[in-house]
């Protein structure tokens, strides 16, 4: 008996999804992406251009719930034997994973077969989803997280906007630009930034501390969590304060509530990925205009992670969709794609000469936050640090560390709340790593 | 001679019998081998699962007896987990009796206009649980919400209902009981219909007053359905799962991982079958349990015509 009834009816819901037809002649080749959205329309768009623009495949593109979902679908899917698309994208966080699952082909090799010279990826990225040595994936949609701040709420409170942050300036910055009433009750909050675990890992990465040792699992497998380190329990540590003294938004852990309450002129600043950036300033419209600035930092500035995702192609096909799989693959990541795509989200270029182009100059004059993004990029130094943390079992141990950051919420010491984190994150780890031991 | 007759009219008897069971089976097949496909099957295969290790995407499986067992009951986090289950559904249960039952009182009895209030009970259960978290969501939603809106016209201090770890779970169960008021008004209803008129006219005659009518007739006859509604919710709010999945995850700090929903979270998000399995098998013999418990204390003070 396989596992298969467990999961009977997931899988069966994505067996019928991955029934490839041909019609016309035009192969079909599945695509599943998880961005759903302002950004999502733009995916959308793009697969429509890509079909319109040739004739011999079709790429049927389905949004399959948020990062992860799809991770989780695809591997319910990969379990089953069955139902998993020929192209998948994947967070950062799931690279470990994919590469571990066996169930994927390098595409490092795909792209020397076809002569496509990954030295045009830029560097940072293409470090990201280089994995014991080769690019397993290609980067196709990179982030950083930015600050975003209402320019008409630093103008009202006489508040300078800063370029870099440290974290003491940043807790200053907040309570600065938070009204309050007669009573003591808050009229707009300061900032509002929901509980994510990217955030914290950003800020260590930002500070200097890396997230797991063996130098972020990149240079061996990572097999302890490193996340209770100074930086980050004093970035959660003022998160208990800001929330405690009414100078943060209680949002929980909804992103899309902290940008409806930063658009609604609720809170003077918002935390959020580079990404939200075009979605941002299209919610916000003429109501004010919109500043942004680098991710803050305890100290001294190392550079922040790339976050986002990348293109992943699966095993298991006839060699006619991988052709196809690997076609539009290599279009998603062609300079004029991504300086479109870069225009239509905030996230930054995977690949050289995008921003030489004159669309992409035009387009960062009339909203200079799409150069922010870029600039965090190139001024953040290269080490494994800011390589991003590489280990498995990611998606369950940000659920430990969103926890820990609700525990310092309720009134938890930061330390003591990221310490426990680290028992069940280490936990968590050592079962994967003997799951996958060869 | 009389003994070969009895043994043919036994044949004949006997023949009779595999006729009408071979019936039975041809026309119940189809609901025999779904319910064998998607209830049957599943269930022995966890079974079977939680005695097993499994290495990435399911493969490697081993026995491993009981291990899987012996960690949970190891494990702080799943005995805490247990717990919010019960005080969920130690919530959901009443709230939701006392609100149905006073629902299944006002629409029992037929007054113009009575169909229009039967259709608005039973809305909360018609809609769907997607659509109410969501309408839910807005509802409480700290800043734009209505319930703050409302508690702030009456001086009080404005909440975050599912923000906060201290209210999450609470805010859920009066979620999950106004959901389920809809099913439990109609069961009750049904039962209300069902008492004679008669007994209320001869207690009006011998001089009883509504209450005295309500604790003597109502109570004692409208028992045995109360009895299985109360069981009903109760079990059913140990296994709520979609509100909480669309409204906490769970969350904040684990305030609202019930049972089901840990289980969920082990099984497709950790990637821990064979454990989940484990815990689905456990959470299984505690409800099961506790249907039996349900009907030896209760059961047995139920009055049954």
């Amino acid at each position: 008996m396989k596992k298969r009834y467990l999961a009977f009816g997931l899988a069966a819901a994505l067996g019928a999804v991955s029934l490839t037809t041909a019609q016309s002649g035009r192969t079909t080749v599945t695509f599943w992406y998880a961005l759903g959205g302002s950004i999502g329309e733009q995916i959308e768009g793009l697969v429509k251009t890509y079909n319109a623009s040739q004739e011999k495949i079709t790429i049927k593109a389905e949004y399959t719930g948020n990062y992860d979902d799809t991770l989780n679908k695809l591997r319910a899917g990969l379990q089953a034997g069955k139902g998993f698309p020929n192209v998948v994208q994947v967070y950062d966080v799931g690279t470990r994973f994919m590469v571990d699952s066996e169930a994927v082909i390098p595409l490092e090799d795909v792209a020397k077969k076809n002569g496509f010279d990954i030295n045009k990826f830029v560097t940072q990225p293409r470090n990201y989803y280089t994995v014991d040595g080769k690019m397993y994936s290609l980067p196709f949609n990179s982030s950083n997280p930015l600050l975003y701040f209402n320019s008409k709420a630093l103008a009202e409170s006489n508040v300078e906007q800063r370029p870099l942050y440290t974290l003491v300036q940043l807790e200053d910055t907040i309570k600065r630009l938070t009204i309050k009433d007669a009573s003591g009750k808050t009229t707009r909050y300061g900032i509002t930034w929901n509980a994510d675990s990217w955030f914290v890992e950003q800020f260590g990465y930002n500070s200097g501390y890396a997230y797991c040792n063996n130098e972020n699992g990149r240079k061996t497998r990572a097999t302890e969590t490193t996340f209770n380190n100074p930086a980050a329990i004093a970035f959660l540590d003022m998160m208990g304060r800001l929330a405690k003294d009414g100078y943060a938004a209680p949002v929980g852990r909804d992103g899309t509530a902290s940008l409806n309450t930063f658009v609604n002129g609720q809170a003077a600043m918002y935390v959020s990925s580079t990404a939200n950036l075009f979605g941002a300033t299209r919610a916000v419209g003429g109501k004010f205009p919109i500043r942004t600035s680098f991710y803050p930092f305890l100290k001294e500035r190392n550079g922040v992670a790339v976050g986002g995702a990348s293109l992943w192609m699966l095993k298991g096909f006839p060699q006619i969709e991988q052709d196809g799989a690997w076609d539009f693959i290599k279009w998603m990541v062609e300079p004029s794609t991504q300086a479109r795509w870069h225009l239509g989200t905030g996230y930054f270029p995977v690949i050289q000469g995008v921003t030489d182009r004159l669309d992409v100059k035009q387009g960062q004059v009339k909203n200079n936050n799409f150069v922010t993004a870029i600039r965090q990029l190139q001024t953040s130094k290269s080490n494994s640090t800011s390589a991003g943390c590489l280990m498995g079992q990611f998606t369950e141990i940000r659920t430990y560390v969103v926890s820990a950051w609700e525990e310092v919420l309720k009134g938890k010491p930061a330390k003591q709340a990221l310490e426990e984190a680290k028992v069940k994150s280490d936990a968590a780890l050592t079962r994967y790593n003997a799951t996958v031991a060869k | 001679m009389e003994r070969s007759l009895r043994t043919n009219t036994t044949n004949r008897q006997n023949l009779r019998i595999r006729k009408d069971w071979l019936e039975m089976m041809v026309l119940l097949s189809p609901g025999l081998l779904l319910l064998f496909v998607f209830v049957v099957l599943p269930t022995v295969e966890a079974f079977a699962l939680s005695f097993q290790r499994e290495g990435l995407l399911g493969r490697n499986r081993v026995f491993v007896g009981l291990e899987n067992y012996i960690e949970i009951f190891k494990s702080k986090e799943n005995l805490q987990s247990a717990w919010q289950s019960l005080y969920f559904a130690i919530i959901v249960a009443p709230l939701e009796i006392v609100l149905a039952f006073a629902a299944a009182l006002l629409i029992a009895r037929p007054f113009p206009g009575v169909a229009v209030y039967r259709t608005l009970f039973f809305l909360t259960t018609a809609v769907p649980t997607g659509v109410a978290a969501i309408a839910w969501s807005w509802f409480l939603n700290p800043q734009t919400g209505w319930a703050n809106w409302l508690l702030e016209r009456f001086g009080l201090p404005a909440k975050t209902w599912l923000q906060d770890s201290s209210t999450a779970l609470p805010t859920l169960a009066v979620i999950t009981a106004w959901a389920g008021v809809g099913f439990a008004s109609i069961l009750l209803t049904a039962g209300l219909q069902q008492i004679p008129e008669d007994l209320y006219e001869a207690a009006r005659i011998d001089g009883a007053n509504g209450w005295q009518q309500f604790c003597s007739i109502t109570i004692p006859l409208i028992s045995p359905t109360l009895f299985l509604v109360t069981l009903l919710v109760f079990l059913r709010s140990l296994t709520a799962f979609g509100q909480i999945h669309l409204l906490t995850q769970g969350g904040p700090a684990d305030s609202s991982m019930v049972w089901i929903y840990r289980i969920y979270q082990d099984a497709f998000f950790n990637f821990r079958q064979t454990y989940a399995a484990a815990q689905s098998v456990l959470l299984f013999l505690f409800l099961l349990l506790l249907a039996l418990l349900q009907f030896r204390l209760v059961g047995r003070k139920v009055h049954y015509e």
